[in-house]
């Protein structure tokens, strides 16, 4: 295929992925790709603030570099465009994120004051106090140390990449240390005597105001 | 960076909202399309789709990405 023919809109992912991969082809098959997703970054982003031109190709050219890194993820089950949008819209949403995020030392991430009724024991009713209690009792005690990094940074809007980096770890270990913390959040509960409908009931509860 | 209540009632419901199995981001990313796509036609939902579903109950990131691509690809109305 040529480059003039190449039409995102109907080009199968098949066609994609032997253009991007062919030496022959790869850079008509990149000006293509990028005029698609630069045009689909601005729909995107058109209402964000403080998004320039300038960021839009930024964006664009970084997402071409993560398309064709992770050719292999493509699973052919999906328009190769809605699959390349998606990584666009992850790179250009993670630049924003660590922009907005104003930098912090990850060691002055604190639970809060004890204020809660850590440990005491649920009653019949279920005590909101005894409930967050529990709850701040287990993240000091069940939690390691960089699952409680993981867990209160993101709670505190700490972005994911910012973490991998001052983790030392990668997206997808990062990921799994937060999953085995909540894991261990809910046997914790469980063990202190909550059942799930506590915890259910307790959020369908309207947010406190303090 | 203290957590303040707000901040442990989302805890509570990240970790009410926990499977035993999830699957990571990246995984997500590489079946979001076909996620997208199926809603668009608006079929019944295969099976597979409830770990995804199941992932944007625990993970802002891209839960915020996936809205902007819901926006995108099916209208606001659909967010």
């Amino acid at each position: 295929m040529s480059q003039e023919t190449l039409n995102p809109a109907e080009t199968t992912g098949e066609t994609w992925l032997r253009e991007l991969r062919s030496p022959r082809t790869q850079s008509g098959a990149l000006e293509n790709l990028g005029d698609f997703l630069r045009r689909t970054l601005a729909r995107v982003l058109r209402d964000r603030a403080g998004v320039q031109d300038t960021d839009l190709e930024d964006f664009t050219q970084d997402a071409l570099v993560r398309v064709l890194e992770g050719l292999d993820g493509f699973r052919g089950d999906s328009r190769f465009t809605t699959w390349a949008t998606a990584v666009a819209v992850r790179v250009a949403f993670g630049a924003l994120r660590r922009r907005r995020y104003r930098e912090g030392s990850l060691e002055d991430l604190e639970l809060g004051d004890a204020e809660t009724a850590a440990g005491s024991p649920p009653g019949a009713a279920l005590d909101r106090e005894s409930l967050l209690g529990a709850l701040q009792h287990a993240i000091g005690a069940a939690l390691t140390a960089r699952q409680r990094t993981a867990v209160l940074g993101e709670l505190a809007g700490v972005p994911t990449s910012v973490l991998v980096e001052r983790l030392q770890t990668n997206p997808g270990a990062l990921y799994k240390l937060h999953h085995d913390a909540r894991k261990k959040l809910k046997r914790a509960l469980e063990d202190a005597g909550y059942r799930e409908e506590d915890v259910r009931s307790e959020l369908l509860e309207a947010p406190e105001t303090s | 960076m203290r957590t303040d209540r707000s901040q442990l009632r989302e805890l509570l419901r990240l970790v009410e909202r926990t499977a035993e199995r999830e699957i990571d981001c990246g995984e997500f990313l590489g079946r979001v399309g076909a996620y997208l796509e199926h809603l668009g036609r608006e079929e019944p939902a295969p099976t597979a789709s409830a770990e995804l579903a199941q992932h944007l109950e625990v993970c802002p990131e891209c839960r915020e990405e996936f809205e902007a691509l819901l926006e995108l690809y099916l209208g606001p109305e659909k967010v």
